[in-house]
């Protein structure tokens, strides 16, 4: 099947595959983090305080202007008194169903998340072995 | 056919006179911030995939089911969700905003392509 014209424009290069690759991820996580903000029926300015910042830094992390290292992405499940799960796919078998919000997943539970994480050769775990 | 991007959710498409505004608004990105450019393909291709977008610094509703994706350099897409058609986003135009709130003749622009569409040969 080809590709569709927003497919094209992404695989254009190993250069614009790369870039839309780490702007996949920010997004991704970005969104997770605003449905946990929506469970929870939480502003900006509440997230902002339990990180001890400011609105504007939210939304820097939210919108990708600000670089979110993993220690800011542990601050804001810490805040969100979640835990994180992470891992690597095959670029060409994303599965969205794993989480609803993306690759990036918060759970209250680091224990209860590995229930649905069925075997797939496909996914691996962040200690390298398939799940 | 004006299709864009097949998602697993919504079919993304785009009305004719998309890609000459997609080619102009990317022309003004400044060099230092480009990667908004595939910050735009990740929020359209999620789109498609999830079917919304979900943080207001990404997606908002514009009133009259106008809406705009947004990046941060301020580079946008507005659209809406085809009256007619379920499953299906219409892309009308980019731009390269430096303002906050939406042009009233960007609003215009993009409620005109959405009656030409909707009511033209794209059924």
């Amino acid at each position: 099947m080809n590709d569709s014209l927003l497919e094209q424009r992404i695989n254009k290069s190993d250069e614009t595959k790369r870039v839309f690759a780490q702007e996949e991820l920010i997004l991704d996580i970005a969104e997770a983090i605003w449905a946990e903000m929506e469970k929870r029926n939480w502003s900006k300015k509440q997230l902002a305080e339990a990180l001890d910042r400011t609105p504007a830094y939210v939304t820097q992390l939210l919108n990708g202007g600000r670089n979110m290292t993993l220690r800011t992405l542990a601050d804001v499940a810490h805040a969100l008194k979640l835990k994180t799960q992470f891992r690597f796919c095959n670029e060409n078998n994303f599965d969205h169903n794993w989480s609803s919000n993306g690759q990036v997943y918060l759970t209250k539970s680091l224990r209860s998340t590995h229930a649905p994480i069925t075997a797939n050769e496909n996914w691996q775990t962040l200690d390298g072995v398939a799940a | 056919m004006p299709l864009y991007y097949k998602g697993l959710v919504l079919t993304i498409e785009r009305t004719e006179g998309a890609l000459d505004s997609q080619r102009e608004a990317e022309s003004q990105v400044p060099p230092n911030r480009c990667a908004c450019i595939q910050q735009m393909d990740a929020l359209i291709k999620r789109l498609g995939d999830i079917g919304r977008l979900k943080v207001p610094d990404h997606f908002v509703d514009e009133g009259d089911g106008i809406c705009a994706i947004k990046t941060r350099c301020g580079l946008r897409a507005y659209g809406w969700y085809h009256r007619k058609r379920r499953g299906v986003f219409v892309i009308s135009h980019y731009i390269m905003k430096k303002w906050q709130k939406m042009k009233p003749a960007d609003k215009d622009r993009a409620e005109r392509n959405r009656i030409r569409y909707e009511d033209g040969d794209h059924e």
